[in-house]
Formats: C-alpha cells, structure tokens, sequence
C-alpha cells in the first residue's frame, strides 16, 4: 500500500474507527510506519498525519503511533507545529497525546522551516504551564526559543513563584536560566547546573531514531542557524559553563572575565520601550561569531565586564568599531590593576600560567587593533623597573614593541634604560631577544605610530581606539634617537661577544640594520637616517661572510633610499629645508663609508691615511717608512681574498682552478668578477650588488649617479683601475 | 568522672602517640594492649581518634583500678612527650631546712608524694589528687585542685611542676595567683625548703630554662668551667651540644676584603658566647627607661632630663642564637651590649633597664655583675 | 580671608620628580603624584596647599578638568565647614573605630547609581548572589549569611570631589544561634580627593571611591568582591603597605597628638637570621611627640618623607645605641598608633579618639589608593 492513499485513508476517516481486525487500518498504519522508518515522511503528509493524530477521532493507540513515525523527511512546515499547539488549546485530545504532541514537537524542533510564527505562541504555551502534567515538556520547549523581547516581567515573576512554591524544579530553573542570560537584574536565581541537567531528555531514543533515517536519506541536520539555535548549542556544549557570579577561585584562577549581560537595572524598561517601537537589543552573549556580529550590528550591547574582551573575538570587532570611549575607559582602568596585581604578586610558581595566558591575550588584543594600550603601556614599564629579564621574557617584550610613541626622554627612562641594563647582563641570547625587540619597536614606530603622531587632534578619523591626550612632540626625533641608541649598544655588544655565539648577535644587529636603511622607502618615513659608521666598520671587519654580505646590502639599500628621498625633495614632496641639510650631511657620511668599504674590499687599499675618521685610518708617522711589503699587505689584509671572512671561499676557488697554493693576491687580482660570480652562485649577492651599484666600470658613462654621491674622482679612478687589469 | 578524664586527656594527643603513651603509662599490661589494638583496628578501617579513645577509656574502666592518681600519671607521661606544647615558669626555692646531709634526701617520689598530701590536706578540700612521677631523673608533679561547687572535669585546675632533684630550681606550669601561696607553702615544706620565689623566667622548653635557671648559680668566672667540665665530662650523659662551625667557601675568584673583619666578629662572639649552642628561649623582654641616645637625630633631647621610655620584645625559636646570627651577620655591631649576652647568666626573660638612681650599679637585679650602661 | 584666586607659586621650590622616582612623569597616569609628600593638616585643606598651584598648571596642560572648591567655599572658611558634623556622621564615622578592616583599593564604578530604587536593587542582587554562593557551600564553616543591604554613608565624604560612601553590610546568623546579626560590612568611600582622576567626558558613567574597607570571615568578604566586580565592572585589588609606607604613617600619625597608646613597630627579622623572628618595639606616646615636636618645627600642612625618616631614624638609632642592632636593616611587619593599627598585608585597626582624626586617616588612605590609580 502507497503512503499516500495511506494518509488519504486517515484523513477522509471521519468517524471512529475499530482498531482491533480492522485489517485495512491496520496496514495503512503500517505502511506509514514502515515509510517513516525508512525513508521519513515529506512535509504534506505530516501536516496531515498531524491533523488526524490531534483531532482524536482515532483510537489512542493509532494516534500514538501516528506520532511516534512522523519522522520528516526533509523537514517540518510550520504549520504542523502551530496545528499541533492549537489543537492543545482545544483540550480536544487528551493529555497523553497532548504531551505526546509537544515531545514531539520538541524532538523535531530543529527541523522546523521557519518559526517565525512559532514565536508568536510564546505566550499562549506560557499559559499551559499551568498544567502540571505539561509543565516540563513546555518549559523545555520554551527554553528552546526564548528570545530577549519574550522575557516579561509578569512571567519571571509567575516563574518565580511558582518555584517558590513548588520547590525548585530542574525545568524551571532551566527556563529561569535562559532568562537570566538575559537580563540577569531581574532573575536572582541559583543556577549550578548545566543544560543537560535541566531537561533530560527523555527522548533520546525517538531522536536518534529520526537522525538514523535523516542520516540513512542522507540530509543535513537543521536549516538555518537563528541565534536561538546558537545559544542552545553554547550552552550544550560547553560543559563547564559556570553561573553567572563566579565562584572565588574561579576569579583567582582566570582573571579574565566571562563574557556576561548586563547587569544594570535600566535595562529591562529601556528594552521594553524600545521594544514597542521595534528595535531590539541583543547581549553580547548571543553573538557567537563575526557573521553574527554583522548581522545585529545596531542592536549589540556591551557585556557586563569589558575584560571579557579579551576573551571574545566579535567583541574585539565590536569594540574598535563603535570607538565607545567608555568602554575603551572600562577596559583600561580593568586591565592596568590587573596587569598591576598580576605582575607585583606573580611571585608563587602556580599563578605563572595564569599571568602568561593574561599576557598572552592582552597581546592578541593589542596586535588586533594594531596599537598600543595605554594602561598596559604603563603597567608593562612601571614592572620593568624590577624584571629579571626572564619571567615571561617573549611577551613582555612583545608587549614593549607594541608600545605607543612616548618623547625621547621618557622612552629612554622607562623602557631603553632598563633593558640597557638587562642587555649587558645577559647572555648572548637574551641580547638577541633585546635587539629584536628594539627592531620590532622601531617597526611598529614607523609603520603604526609615526602616523599616529602626525595626525592632528581633534580629528574624528582618527587612527587609534584607545584616545590619549597627545603632548605635542616631535616623532623624527624620536625616532633618530632610538637608531641612536640602538645603534651603540649593539656595538658594544658586538665588542663584548666577540668571541661567543657572535653570527647570531650579527644577525639581529643586520636585521635592524636593514629596517633602518629601508624605513624612507618601507614606511613613508620623510627622513633617512643614518647607523653608526662605526657599527657599520666594525661589521665589515667580521670573520662571518653573511655579515659582510649583508652590511653590504645594507650599503646598497641606503643608497636606494637617498635616492628617493631626493628625488621627493626635488619633486616638492616634502617641504622641510631642515631635512634636506640633515641628508646632505648625512650623504656624505654615507659615502665615506662606502669609500672604505670600497678600498678595503675591492681595490686593496684598506687602510687610509687621510680620512681621519675612518676606522682604517693609519698615521703616516707611525707607518714604518722602509717596509712597504708589510704595508701592502696590511692593505690587502681586508680584500676580497684575503678578507678573513672570504678566505674559505678563496682557498676553495683556488683549488678549483687548480691555482698554486701559494698564489699571490697580486695574480689574482684580475679575477676578482670571476671570484664575485662564484659567490653569487652560493647566494651571497650582497658583494656583486654592492660592487655592481658602487664601482664603475671604466666603459660605463658616468654623470648623474656620481654626482648625487659627491664621488671624488677617485672613484672613477677605482672603476678604471680594476678593469684594466681585468682586460 | 575518671572515664572523662582518662577521654580529655587522651584526646589533646596525637593520635599515633596514643598507644605509645599508655605503653608508657603500664596500666594496661601488654596482652591488653595487644587485644586493645586489635580490637581498634578491627572496628573501621579508619578509627577516628575520638572513638579510638573512647574505646581506650572503657577499656581501661573495666579493668579496674583507676584511680584519679593513676589517670594523673597518664597525664604526665602525655606532658613528658610533649612539653613544650605549654608555658613553664621558673621558680627557685630557697633556704634549705635542716642539714646538708643525705639523710633528708627526699629523693624518693613516694616520700614526697606522701607529705605532699599531708600538707595540701591542710589547705585544700578533698578532691585535691597528687600525682607524682620520676621520669628522665627529675621528679614530675601534677595537682588537680578542682574548686569544689563545680562538676566536671576542670583542666584549668591542674597544676604541674618539674622539680630538679637536690638543685633549688622548680618549674611550674598553671600557677595561679588564687592558690599560689598555699602551693608553695606545701611544695617548700615538703621538698624541705622555706620560701619559694619567682625567677621571672619563661619558656616552652624546659631544659634550656633548667639549664639557665642551674647554671645561674655558678656564675662569673666559673661558667666557662662549668661548661667544659659538665659538657665534657665522661661521667656526663648528656649529648654535646656544640655548634656546627661556620663554613668559609673557599673560591679563588671572590676575594673577601672583609675576611680579617669576618674573623674577628666570630672570635668575639665565640667568647662571649661560648662554643655551645644557647640555651632555647622563645621570649626575651626589656622595659627600657633611658633617656634619648640617639646622636644624629635631635641629640638635644638626651638632655632633656626626660626619660623615654620604650619596651622590647624579641620573639623567635630560639632567641639567644637569634642574637648571636644577628651579630654574624653584621646586623648588630659586635661585641654586642651586655644586656644581650648576659641572659644566660641573669637567667631571666625579663629585664628592666634604668638610668642609674645615686651612681650605684646601673641595672637593677645587678647581684654580682658590674655592668655599666654607657 | 584670603583671596585665593592667585596660585602663582611664587618663591617655593618643588622637588623635581623626573631623576630617580619610577614615577609617571608624563601626560599619562594620574597627573599629581608625591608619595614623597602627604596631605597633612586640617581636612579640606587641599586647596590650600602649596603643591596644589603645580597640579593646576600641569591640569591645564593636559585640559582635565577638575571642581575647584573655590566656588563652594567662598563665604566660609574651610574650617567652618567641616566641624559641622551631623550627628548621623559623627555615629558613622564612629562606626570605623575599633574593628579590624582590610584594606582595598578599587578601580572607579562603572553605572553606580545613587538612588534609592537602585539601591534596593543592589541589595536585592547582593543577597541572591550570596544565597546562590551559600547554596554552593562556599560558607561550610562561617556563619550563614543571609541579607544584605547597601546604603549611602554620610560623614565621610569632605571635599567636593567626593562621593557619598556606601555601606555594604551583610546580616546573617551564626550556625547554632538564632539572633541575626551584622557579620560583615564594607564601606567604599573616598574622602578629601584632592581633585577627580576621571576625565571629563567620562566623569557622569563613573563613579570614584579609592578605597574599600572590609571586615568580616574572609569568604563573605570574597563574595563581596566577586559581586562588585560583576556588577559594576571593576576590579578590586588588595592594598599592601610596604615597610616604607608603614614607617611613613607611623610617623604621620604620631604628629595627631593622640597619646593614649604608644607607638608600636613590629619589625620582621630576615629570614637568613635563625632563631629571631620579630622584634616588637613600643615606644611611649609621649615621648615620641616629645621627639616629633623637636623635628618637626613649621606649621605647615605637608609632610614630607624627610620628616618621617627622621623620626623614625631617630627611634632607631636610640634602639641602636641601647642594643647596637641595627633596625633599619629589618622590614616593618605593623605599625600600631594612638591612632591606628596598619599592618602591611592591608589590615587596618582605628583606634583614634576624635572623628578629625579618623577622617585624616581616611585621607591618608585615599591618598595612597589614588596614587595607584592609572588614569589614562
């Protein structure tokens, strides 16, 4: 028999049917059944089904049945669930298969197309709780689509009686919970347990019954996610959801907050109103995810405690959207006696982890919004004073990077001084950590705060969540000082490590290096500045090739830069006269420094006696006048081939081309662009680059490049030279 | 009544102590022990330890025989294992009667114990129990004087005391002022003494107050005698107590600039406080009624006339050693003023420093010293 | 009376705080802050310190705004003013006198409204929150506490900075007895502020108390906090004193002139000393006023660190030269004053006779939260 005539049977029944040898009633039922159980029933045929079940003109029994196989195929019409409240409200059936009506209704919730109608019952089934036998299958059917407008004032207060009467009830508590989550002013009641506790469900096996055909057809569980749905599986889920007041441990354990509904008493008549002129409120609570977020957008309110901010990614969105300037003060004054009494009184070993995963997300919080905290700002300097350098090193020092733009002087007091001192007292590792921490500072300077301190006040557009009250002061200057800065204590550190660990100090001296020649062209800085001749020197002179390879990017990169910087002044870009004067000399330091580089690696010629401030300078008076070889050689010491740091490579390419050992630099002094191919081919271009930008060959025209540099003549000297012996 | 007391008493002790105790105490011979603790341990698997008692009590009670005295004894065996859960106050007797010889030894607890309760039968009501014990060489006392209009047992109203055989030093714990006179009248005629007085001396640890409390009577020049010769004597039983020395960590990268001064801070410690480890005090206090010393804060007020006044209190473990580490440490300049090192040999926690009254000695309970208050 | 429309600060030199003290000397953090100089005289007297012309200058820089007590005041004299004490605030401020409080220190209220129908909702909250934590056993060994009620509490509030204080207190009845009685109170005030840390356009959300005090069994007491932190988005930290705060205050207190107790410094021998553990040294009262009244010379209404280390070397160097220890190198555990009793975990003990005196101590405390605060 097809299920359709099958239904057509039920319902053009319209008297009382036997059920007992009544075979033709007997097998439609079965063949309904035996449907449902296999491949589920489409939506019509449940509507109907319903409407035969509810209206009791069958026997109990079949109408029972009827029930237990609705199992949809694809999913419910709304109707059917609206049917079946409002033949409950005719009192019509009786109230087993009232109740059997509503667990069903509960079962295939999920399934429901739409429920917008749905919602419109809510106060109709409110008005069956006050039928005892109903009362936990409605509770838990409320539970399911409560939303904030449903909560009244009138109903918690029936509840809440009803309670007090009663006793506590696991369903009732249930239901008083999710109103609690929404305005938990007006609910004051105990809620220890968890979701599962509240409603057992008593009909585990009819569901999973419905999922093993659903997953047999091979269907999709639920139609659309509304925010009730979400709410359910959060508190589904999570398992050590704790009530809304926590508990004092908790408090120790994990100083960040839940994320809570507002607490305010206000909140329950403004949302009333406003809810009678159709807008709606929504508690953070609700929004699980960036999609919810958009979605409600106007309507989201701010949790009770602003650390939860911590806590919830959409809340971070929602925070630096709306720019509110009192949660920003909520936030700051909350996080800074936090961060106080976390790292004053971090002294035991067990609250460690506790203050890391602290740490942690205020540095997720801070990367987010691309700036720095104030609060934290202070916080994190005020401990410096008194850091080992060791507890919690990374993030504290990430947190130091991340650090807003402060005048010269205050930044040097409160953070470069005592990470100065850490510097020097550390291992060459912790020396590493310190110089990538100024490298990242100086990064964040340029790329997030430069801007920032060039904005001017009082504009709305501005760049940063958390207002500061700017003092006015200069951030080029700032930013000079820093390289300053860095620039000596990295040499000092470089003198000091000389002999321990020193390729990875260099490494990180050259990355800031980099970041420094490169800051005009990267960041829009309007400036170049310039390292330290000295740093630079003493680079050259290391026993690492990646080092000389490097410096001599970094050579290369500042020429670049030069370049553009003057180009934009000539252009009319920037205005300041000061600058260009401060680049003019700055330009020439920087090409005293590439002459040396110059003579030590390429014409031999290392040390100098004119150049007073180089560091190859050699009085005259003190050379010894009569041994030239020894001069030669002292001059050749820095070359190419015998630049310690090349040896290895030169020995080799000795050997290669079957050179006698013992060659003579003299001899190979033609090869030199040969040698420069072979150290191309292990990837250190940094010498061809350097060699390539800065020494001409004699066959090239020489005129704009030179003169932007200033070169003396000597330097077309230094190109013809090397070409004809290379000819 | 004896059933609760026996309870009270056995309940202030640790548990695991309890069967060690009434071993000690030989009431119960060993088989009842023996069938007493298998019974316990048969009940629970844990025994709380009020049950345990109470098991122990009605053991006790049926065999019979307990008497208040005996259930005294168990008393001070509980004391004797820990003595230094209570206060003891030193007390020296004085003026002994009758002649020097052995004769009137009364060494014999049971001698004593008997003209003890003539004498308390004088001055207090029936219910008064003496209990008398030799443990370790010196003679345990308890006398429970309960005050007659109440029930129960009063613990408040025992009153124990530690006397040291033919030495003038008695320590007591639970004085009270109500029968303090009527106690000493009957401890000095029966210990065969006339007065009793107070030494104003107090501690947990009633060895170190013996000792300084003996040790005070040969004092001046003997002491340095009477340590070598009681602690290194072979007749001697008692452990030496020396100290550990201090270890000097010898490294050739530190140079110690200050190791002449180190050395002669610790060799004038060493004098003055001898090589063995100072007597346990937990409490040292002085009332000091000296004018203003300072001299570079407001040095006008030493003038003044006026005198300030000021109380210390030092509190700790062991408070003598507690000087002598503060002086190792460079935290007090050595050599430390005589009022701190001198407290082994006035034997008193309590001390009262005056200015001096007609340029006679400086402090007040001088007796033999010649201190000068600078 | 004096014009006080002038503040120039014409011949008085200020102690340049940008060498040496790890304090915030820039735009940000709370703009005014000399732990190195306490509020001394009379209360109210804030506007009529000298220090207080520095603060307006450097104010007005940064456009924070605070209430000028100038307008209020103009027809009385700040005296006047505040002997007034109502009876109601003269049992108040009684009420802090002999009971042992903790010390806290919070940051400002967010959403505190002072009116009755909230306060009623508070007390409401309160007491639920504490039947839920009762009902989760957090109470096993206390007392069981039942309702609680937050009020308004008059008499502590001087300056026009100030709030009014609240009154937290928590009623319940112990495990055997029947009677219900007060087992723990909290009082959040703030008293003779020297101008409000709160920015302008913030000021109406939040509101300031710098301190709390609690006494009560300590699980109650951690209720409490959890409640106020919740409620009102704050955080409550424990205040500590250090050695140098306790020395300080001791010294401060002494120059009340109360002498009906004397003047007791516990110090805390270190640790590598064995054997020592404390050494309580008490000094009579009036002899160390004796000794105050001879250093501190001037009538003026700071006191500065120099003065109480002064003192306070003073009581130490005669200790030295009685016993030649040398207690400044031990820490300070408590103080104990005619006043009152500070230890350095946070308890605190009134024991000051006149209300004047209470409230200054109020003031100390209000000074110590609000340098603490970081107003960004």
């Amino acid at each position: 028999m097809e299920v359709d005539e099958a239904v057509n049977y039920f319902c053009s029944a319209k008297s009382r049917q036997k059920f007992r040898g009544n075979t033709e009633l007997i097998s439609a039922l079965e063949c309904i059944e035996h449907t449902a159980l296999n491949k589920g029933l489409s939506p019509e045929h449940i509507s109907s089904l319903v409407d035969v079940a509810a209206a009791g003109i069958q026997v109990e029994t079949v109408c029972k049945r009827i029930i237990k196989s609705l199992i949809p195929q694809t999913y419910v019409k709304e109707e059917a669930a609206l049917k079946c409240i409002s033949w409950i409200c005719t009192r019509n059936p009786s109230i087993n298969i009232q109740c059997l009506l509503l667990r069903w209704i509960i079962v295939i919730y999920d399934y429901i197309d739409t429920r917008t109608n749905l919602h419109g019952m809510y106060g109709v089934l409110f008005h069956f709780l006050h039928y005892r036998v109903m009362m936990p299958y409605i509770c838990h059917l409320l539970y399911l689509f409560t939303r904030k407008e449903d909560v009244r004032l009138f109903r918690v207060r029936f509840l809440l009686q009803y309670q007090k009467d009663m006793g506590p009830q696991p369903f009732l508590t249930g239901l008083l919970s999710i109103y609690r989550y929404y305005y938990p002013s007006l609910v004051h009641v105990v809620n220890t347990r968890s979701y599962k506790s509240f409603f057992p469900t008593y009909d585990k096996k009819w569901s999973s019954v419905i999922q093993q055909v659903r997953e047999k057809i091979g269907v999709s569980p639920t139609i659309d996610v509304t925010f009730e749905k979400a709410l359910l599986e959060r508190l589904g889920t999570s398992s050590n959801y704790v009530d809304l007041m926590p508990s004092k441990k908790r408090r120790k354990l994990d100083p960040i907050p839940v994320l809570h509904s507002l607490t305010t008493k206000s909140s329950y008549k403004r949302d009333t109103m406003a809810h009678t002129l159709g807008l709606q409120t929504i508690p953070f609570v609700l929004i699980q995810s960036f999609k919810g977020l958009l979605d409600h957008l106007d309507n989201v309110e701010y949790p009770s405690q602003i650390g939860a901010v911590l806590r919830s990614d959409p809340l971070k969105h929602f925070m630096s959207f709306t720019k509110d300037q009192i949660a920003c003060a909520r936030f700051q004054f909350w996080i800074s006696k936090t961060l106080q009494e976390a790292l004053v009184n971090s002294l035991k070993p067990n609250h460690k982890q506790r203050v890391t995963s602290l740490l942690k997300s205020t540095k997720l919080f801070s990367d987010f919004l691309q700036e720095g905290i104030p609060a934290v700002d202070i916080e994190i300097f005020d401990y410096l004073h008194t850091w080992n350098g060791i507890q919690y090193s990374p993030l504290i020092l990430q947190l130091i990077s991340r650090s807003r733009i402060y005048p010269f002087p205050v930044l040097y007091d409160r953070v470069l001084e005592p990470l100065r001192k850490l510097f020097f007292s550390s291992s060459v590792y912790g020396k590493c950590k310190i110089i990538m921490c100024f490298t990242d500072l100086l990064r964040n300077y340029a790329a997030n705060e430069w801007p920032r301190n060039q904005e001017k006040q009082d504009e709305d557009t501005s760049l940063c969540l958390f207002k500061q009250d700017k003092e006015d002061f200069d951030g080029s200057d700032v930013i000079k000082n820093i390289v300053k800065f860095v620039c000596k204590i990295c040499l000092t550190g470089l003198v000091i490590e000389k002999h321990n660990g020193n390729a990875l100090f260099e490494m990180c001296v050259l990355d800031f290096l980099d970041l420094v020649s490169n800051m005009h062209k990267e960041y829009n800085i309007p400036f170049v500045v310039m390292a330290d001749s000295r740093l630079m020197e003493t680079l050259l002179i290391s026993c690492n090739i990646l080092t000389v390879n490097r410096v001599c990017t970094v050579l290369c990169r500042y020429k670049e830069n030069f370049d553009l910087l003057r180009a934009a002044e000539r252009n009319g870009q920037l205005k300041n006269s000061g600058i260009q004067r401060e680049t003019s000399r700055l330009i020439k330091l920087c090409n005293s420094l590439v002459v040396d580089f110059c003579n030590s690696l390429w014409r031999l010629r290392a040390f100098t006696s004119t150049d007073k401030h180089s560091l190859f300078y050699q009085d005259i008076s003190d050379l010894d006048k009569e041994n030239m070889n020894a001069r030669r050689k002292d001059n050749e010491s820095l070359s190419l081939f015998c630049h310690p740091a090349f040896l290895p490579f030169t020995l080799k390419y000795i050997e290669k081309n079957d050179f006698d050992p013992r060659i003579n630099i003299e001899e190979l002094r033609p090869l030199k662009r040969d040698f420069l191919h072979v150290l191309e081919r292990h990837h250190f271009t940094g010498l061809s680059q350097f060699v390539s930008t800065f020494v001409r060959r004699e066959s090239e025209s020489s005129t704009s490049k030179s003169q932007m540099f200033g070169f003396s003549p000597t330097s077309t000297h230094v190109s013809s030279m090397s070409t004809s012996r290379m000819t | 009544m004896e059933y609760n007391i026996l309870r009270n008493i056995l309940v202030k002790q640790k548990k695991e102590e309890v069967f060690q105790v009434l071993r000690r105490w030989n009431f119960l011979n060993g088989n009842e022990l023996l069938t007493l603790s298998d019974e316990v341990n048969a009940r629970t698997r844990s025994v709380g330890k009020s049950s345990l008692v109470s098991c122990v009590a009605e053991c006790c009670q049926d065999k019979g025989g307990l008497t208040m005295e005996v259930v005294g004894e168990l008393d001070l065996f509980c004391l004797h294992m820990n003595s230094t859960k209570k206060v003891w106050n030193v007390y020296q007797l004085k003026e002994k009667q009758g002649s020097s010889s052995s004769k009137n030894v009364n060494t014999l607890p049971a001698k004593i114990k008997t003209k003890l309760m003539k004498q308390m039968r004088i001055y207090f009501n029936k219910d008064c129990c003496v209990s008398l014990l030799m443990l370790d060489g010196l003679l345990w006392g308890r006398l429970y004087l309960p005050v007659k209009g109440r029930k129960g047992y009063q613990p408040t109203r025992c009153l124990y005391f530690i006397h040291y055989p033919l030495s003038p030093v008695i320590i007591f714990n639970g004085m009270k002022v109500s029968f303090g006179e009527f106690i000493s009248q009957c401890l000095v005629v029966a210990l065969g003494y006339k007065e009793l007085e107070d030494l104003d001396l107090t501690g947990h640890h009633y060895p170190s107050l013996a000792e300084l409390a003996l040790n005070k009577f040969s004092e001046g020049g003997y002491s340095k005698y009477q340590q070598i010769q009681s602690h290194r004597g072979p007749l001697n039983k008692v452990t030496s107590r020396k100290r550990k020395a201090p270890c000097f960590i010898e490294d050739e990268n530190i140079i110690d600039l200050n190791r002449a001064e180190k050395k002669r801070r610790l060799d004038v410690l060493e004098k003055k406080f001898g090589e063995y480890v100072m007597p346990t005090l937990e409490k040292v206090e002085f009332r000091v009624e000296l004018p203003y010393r300072s001299k570079e804060i407001v040095p006008e007020l030493s003038k003044d006339g006026e005198v300030f006044s000021c109380k210390v209190r030092f509190r700790g473990t062991s408070v003598l050693e507690g000087f002598r580490n503060l002086a190792t440490a460079g935290y007090a300049k050595v050599p430390l003023p005589k009022h701190l090192t001198c407290v082994t040999t006035r034997a008193k926690n309590k001390f009262l420093l005056m200015k001096p009254q007609n340029k006679e000695n400086k402090t007040q309970n001088a007796s033999q010293n010649r201190t000068v208050q600078r | 009376m004096t014009d006080r429309t002038v503040r120039t600060p014409a011949n008085v030199t200020y102690p340049d705080r940008s060498h040496g003290s790890a304090l915030r000397t820039f735009a940000m953090g709370t703009p005014f802050r000399t732990p190195d100089r306490r509020r001394f005289g009379p209360l109210g007297s804030s506007w009529r310190t000298p220090g207080r012309s520095e603060v307006l200058k450097r104010i007005d820089n940064q456009r924070i705004r605070t209430s000028t007590p100038r307008s209020r005041y103009t027809s009385k004299t700040a005296e006047e003013v505040l002997t007034e004490h109502t009876e109601v605030e003269q049992h108040n401020i009684k009420e802090l006198v002999g009971k042992v409080w903790h010390v806290f220190n919070l940051t400002p209220l967010y959403n505190f409204k002072e009116n009755k129908s909230d306060l009623q909702h508070y007390s409401r909250t309160l007491s639920s929150h504490i039947a839920a934590e009762c009902k989760r056993g957090v109470f096993v060994d206390t007392s069981e506490p039942g309702d609680a009620t937050v009020a308004l509490f008059s008499g502590l509030d001087v300056a026009a900075d100030d709030h009014k204080a609240v009154l937290i207190e928590i009623r319940g009845k112990a495990r055997n007895k029947n009677e219900d009685k007060v087992i723990s109170q909290a009082v959040l005030f703030s008293t003779d502020l020297e101008y409000n840390p709160l920015k302008a356009e913030i000021k109406e959300e939040f509101t300031y108390f710098a301190c709390m005090l609690i006494r009560g069994p300590e699980s109650v007491s951690q209720t409490l906090q959890n409640w106020i932190e919740v409620q009102f988005d704050c955080k409550v930290v424990k205040q500590t004193f250090t050695s140098h705060e306790l020395a300080f205050m001791a010294a401060m207190f002494t120059g009340f002139s109360e002498v009906h107790k004397p003047l007791e410094l516990v110090y805390k021998v270190p640790k590598e000393i064995e054997g020592l553990s404390h050494i309580d040294y008490s000094t009579n009262a009036s002899d160390c006023v004796r000794l105050w009244n001879k250093i501190r010379g001037t009538d003026s209404e700071i006191f500065t660190t120099e003065e109480a280390n002064k003192f306070i070397t003073g009581l130490e160097s005669h200790f030295f030269e009685i016993y030649s220890i040398k207690l400044n190198a031990m820490q300070l555990l408590t103080i104990g004053t005619s006043i009152a009793f500070v230890g350095q975990d946070g308890r605190l003990k009134v024991h000051a006779k006149s209300p004047e005196n209470v409230l200054k101590v109020c003031r100390h405390l209000t000074d110590v939260s609000v340098d603490r605060l970081t107003v960004c």
